[in-house]
């Protein structure tokens, strides 16, 4: 399913397809946009507002070696089955991004090397299998699903099929089924969504002919030929598959993905980036000596401060302890070494606010630390301030 | 081979329900009925939405004018048999002028 993320190859905000998922009863969702994960922070938190399960992919670009050059590059649907999975589909993205800014491109290669935590769909139309299969390249298309299986291993490929009522369906619906048969893959019924509702189908092709530099007027293979990639029921789907022996084994295996893809990226709290450590020390050992060290810096003149039971150990015996209660403690590590960094990283922490860690970072007894580098508040620092670093900002 | 007729037909269809939708039955045609025996293939098709209704020359519906206003057309390529004879063809269903029409005979 493409969002709004998928800029000009997608209609509707992933807030909306997921409101309509769950009006039609879909207790998982998966979300491919188009060479991006942008979307994918607001999918989840809409999935968690209506009790669906997210399932977090990307519809990728591939520059396929049966193609030749890059220039129509075949699309391949990447799903994150773990967290080792969507740090991958990160890092392809971002060395796609970082190769060509303006049409990013992975090759095959890239993505075969390290296939561990992916599951892989063949793609829709635009993806190298069907456009093989409907040019009549028989042969090569087998080659090119026996290179799938062998690169990711048959339990990670399935053979995508779609049935989005155009002419010649059923044929290549049938010859997907059998080259996944005879490579020993499973076929997975999609509907390869681009819009929610069928009336938005008018949205998705305005937003194709801009994406594509042309006028309504003028044809193109690439334009919605009718509102069928909308999201379907489970019943509508079914009736699209039912001409076909294995459509509900196909339309089955969608459940069997949405077992294996448990990522979640919220879990209550943001996740904080690993900070590399000194041997022998956790994060909250490692927090508690830099404070420590801090205490005695700041106060080498005021040996009552850095008393037990003194006033400024209270308050940062306190604000740790509220630290490790959130599970922080990289978070705080990480504006520290942001700090030592002579060369400021473009982006603050991922996911936090940068307002609201700032607050925490000047609380009063981490004042005492190396960590904080602002004036201290004055009075007692309030809980609120650190606590509210990491709780969703949405 | 295949004959263009694009012509007007009337058709009745199946019951429908959820898992099986409605599919034409039959169809009459040069008043000559035929029942349906095999549906192979239905497709769907939408085309010049941004199109008037005013703009069309023979009003909405009008068979043969693909090139001219909306259409939403609902394809079936069938298999028919009357007392006398049998064809293979593709008619078409088409929302936006509320008209059957078969398109094309083959030989």
């Amino acid at each position: 399913m493409a969002s709004a993320f998928s800029f000009l190859r997608g209609a509707s905000l992933p807030e909306t397809l997921v409101a309509r998922a769950g009006a039609l009863g879909m207790p998982a969702l998966a979300l491919t946009d188009y060479m991006s994960l942008a979307g994918v922070v607001r999918f989840q938190a809409a999935c968690a507002r209506h009790g669906i399960q997210p399932i977090v992919g990307v519809e990728l670009a591939v520059a396929d070696p049966v193609f030749g050059a890059p220039a129509r590059p075949a699309q391949l649907v990447a799903l994150a089955e773990d967290p080792t999975g969507y740090a991958r589909l990160c890092r392809l993205l971002t060395d796609a991004n970082l190769a060509r800014p303006e049409a990013p491109v992975l090759h095959w290669r890239d993505l075969a090397d390290e296939p561990e935590g992916l599951i892989l769909l063949t793609g829709g139309r635009e993806g190298t299998l069907v456009r093989l299969v409907l040019a009549g390249k028989r042969h090569a298309a087998r080659e090119v699903v026996r290179r799938y299986r062998d690169a990711f291993g048959p339990s990670r490929v399935y053979v995508e099929v779609q049935h989005q009522r155009l002419p010649g369906n059923h044929s290549l619906l049938c010859q997907l089924a059998e080259l996944a048969e005879e490579a020993g893959l499973r076929c997975v019924a999609t509907n390869g969504v681009q819009h929610a509702l069928r009336q938005d189908r008018i949205i998705y092709d305005l937003m194709t002919c801009t994406r594509l530099g042309i006028t309504v007027d003028r044809p193109h293979a690439e334009r919605p030929r009718n509102d069928e990639a909308c999201l379907k029921s489970a019943t509508e789907m079914a009736t699209l598959f039912a001409e076909c022996s294995w459509g509900s084994a196909a339309l089955a295996i969608t459940s069997e993905i949405a077992n294996r893809c448990q990522l979640s990226l919220l879990k209550g709290t943001c996740t904080a980036p690993h900070v590399p450590l000194p041997a022998g020390k956790t994060p909250k050992s490692y927090l508690h000596a830099l404070c420590e060290e801090g205490l005695t810096t700041r106060y080498a003149s005021r040996p009552d401060a850095r008393r037990a039971g003194s006033a400024e150990r209270t308050q940062l015996e306190h604000e740790l302890a509220v630290i490790a209660r959130l599970q922080l403690e990289e978070f705080f590590l990480c504006v520290d070494q942001r700090n030592n960094c002579k060369c400021k990283p473009r982006q603050m922490v991922n996911s936090v606010p940068k307002m609201q860690l700032i607050s925490a970072i000047n609380a009063r007894g981490l004042y005492d630390t190396p960590l904080c580098r602002a004036s201290p508040p004055t009075g007692r620092i309030m809980e609120g301030s650190i606590s509210r670093v990491g709780k969703p900002a949405y | 081979m295949t004959h263009a007729y694009h012509q007007p037909i009337s058709v009745t269809l199946t019951d429908g329900a959820p898992a099986t939708p409605a599919t034409p039955a039959t169809i009459c045609w040069r008043g000559i009925a035929y029942h349906v025996l095999e549906v192979f293939e239905t497709w769907h098709l939408m085309d010049r939405w941004w199109e008037r209704e005013r703009e069309r020359p023979e009003g909405p519906g009008a068979p043969g004018s693909s090139t001219q206003g909306p259409s939403d057309r609902t394809y079936y390529r069938l298999r028919c048999a009357s007392v006398h004879d049998e064809l293979i063809c593709e008619v078409y269903f088409d929302a936006a002028g509320d008209l059957w029409v078969l398109e094309r005979v083959y030989d």
